[in-house]
């Protein structure tokens, strides 16, 4: 079975085809991301722009874009983000939905999280997010970028903070502002020094422990299994969807107490977040609530 | 308009002083928390400010804690004892304000704000 559901900000796709003993099913996050050149004025060579696209701050060199930089920055972000980010999380299937058999043993399959970048031109049907952005003077070490605002240097690895041991956090801007893309948050937005109702671009909000600041929504590049949370969304609705489709066939309007609960099932699910491979399980390891973490032989179809 | 121009011209001699005061503004030179500081100076109120700059410029070296970034953007005195500093970071500006006493001997003495 391939399903997909379209989200305001990627579109998600669930493949159950691959399911077997030991491989699960897989949930692919697709983000569209439609990129728009900025050049400087009247069609010069050089030019300037200034930082956050806000004319009161200071302005950068930058350089026309060239059919090949384009292309080649583009599939840099591309392929740089998208490998960042995919095959990172696990969820665990605790809503007892996608069920399989091989053989005689039925299987609950856990979600493999998946993720696609596709560039196209700003404007192209489809797009989820408009990106603009700047090619920079090779003088120039920064700009001052944003979520829909980057520039050619936000592939680079920079430095972007400092531990409380004096260790360097080094970040690629633009694995963090896909994040954002997806629908993440800085990482300390809620606690007492970020609230969610202020300003969650304040310094505090990228992270005030070491294990935060560290945080690929902080200045770092390190996952925590709250950034899984794009696929989560997107796993409940297929789940939700499983269930009313089973329920509303007419062959299982004979069993409408299992369906219910297997209802009520589903959207009590949490789909945890696991940050290393979990197998699929049995209906019984299920049903205990066992985690399969290794390669364990199971009986062949 | 007054008070703009004086702030930018501030700066310049704050600029100068970095450039002739290695031993105040050299790199990774670490001193304490700014609020703890304060400084002699000389009663004119050039001096004045330029000191109150100083200050920060220690207290951002000392507290700010992001690297990377576009550096100061802006120092703007905004009132007589009250200076707001701007610092270029992906995402945001971090602005920060300081809040001064000038004393009538000359003394500059941060008593609220900072980077930290």
């Amino acid at each position: 079975m391939k399903k997909s559901i379209s989200f305001a900000t990627f579109n998600a796709e669930l493949n159950t085809d691959v399911c077997d003993a030991y491989n699960n099913a897989e949930l692919t996050l697709t983000l569209n991301l439609g990129f728009t050149q900025i050049n400087p004025a009247a069609g010069a060579d050089t030019g300037t722009y200034h930082d956050y696209g806000n004319a009161a701050k200071p302005a950068r060199k930058i350089i026309k874009w060239t059919p090949g930089s384009w292309a080649e920055w583009k599939t840099n972000f591309v392929t740089t983000a998208a490998a960042y980010w995919n095959g990172k999380f696990w969820l665990v299937n605790d809503a007892g939905v996608f069920t399989y058999m091989i053989g005689t043993e039925t299987y609950v399959p856990n979600v493999y999280c998946k993720m696609k970048i596709v560039a196209q031109e700003g404007g192209a049907v489809g797009t989820h997010h408009s990106i603009s952005v700047v090619r920079l003077d090779p003088t120039e070490k920064w700009f001052g970028s944003h979520s829909t605002l980057y520039d050619s240097k936000d592939t680079n690895w920079n430095k972007k903070g400092t531990d409380s041991h004096g260790k360097k956090i080094m970040q690629q801007a633009h694995v963090h502002e896909v994040g954002h893309l997806l629908g993440l948050g800085h990482v300390d937005i809620g606690k007492a020094h970020c609230p969610a109702a202020s300003d969650t671009n304040l310094g505090p909000c990228y992270g005030v422990s070491d294990e935060d600041k560290n945080s690929v929504m902080g200045q770092g590049m390190k996952l925590h299994i709250e950034h899984a949370e794009p696929w989560r969304t997107a796993i409940r609705s297929f789940a939700l969807e499983d269930v009313l489709m089973a329920n509303s066939s007419p062959t299982n309007l004979l069993m409408p107490t299992s369906r219910l609960f297997a209802f009520s099932s589903s959207l009590l699910a949490a789909w945890p977040a696991k940050l290393s491979r979990h197998y699929p399980r049995t209906l019984a390891e299920a049903r205990l609530g066992l985690n399969v973490t290794s390669r364990v032989a199971r009986a062949a179809a | 308009m007054g008070s703009r121009k004086f702030g930018l011209g501030v700066l310049g001699v704050a600029a100068v002083m970095a450039l002739t005061v290695p031993s105040l503004f050299g790199p990774g030179q670490n001193v304490a928390r700014a609020t703890e500081i304060s400084k002699e100076c000389q009663m004119e109120a050039l001096e004045q400010t330029a000191c109150a700059i100083e200050l920060i410029l220690q207290d951002l070296r000392a507290n700010y804690s992001f690297s990377g970034g576009g550096g100061i953007s802006n120092i703007h005195q905004t009132a007589t004892t009250t200076f707001v500093v701007t610092v270029g970071r992906d995402e945001s500006d971090d602005t920060f304000t300081y809040e001064f006493a000038f004393a009538p001997d000359g003394s500059v003495t941060l008593i609220s704000g900072g980077a930290k």
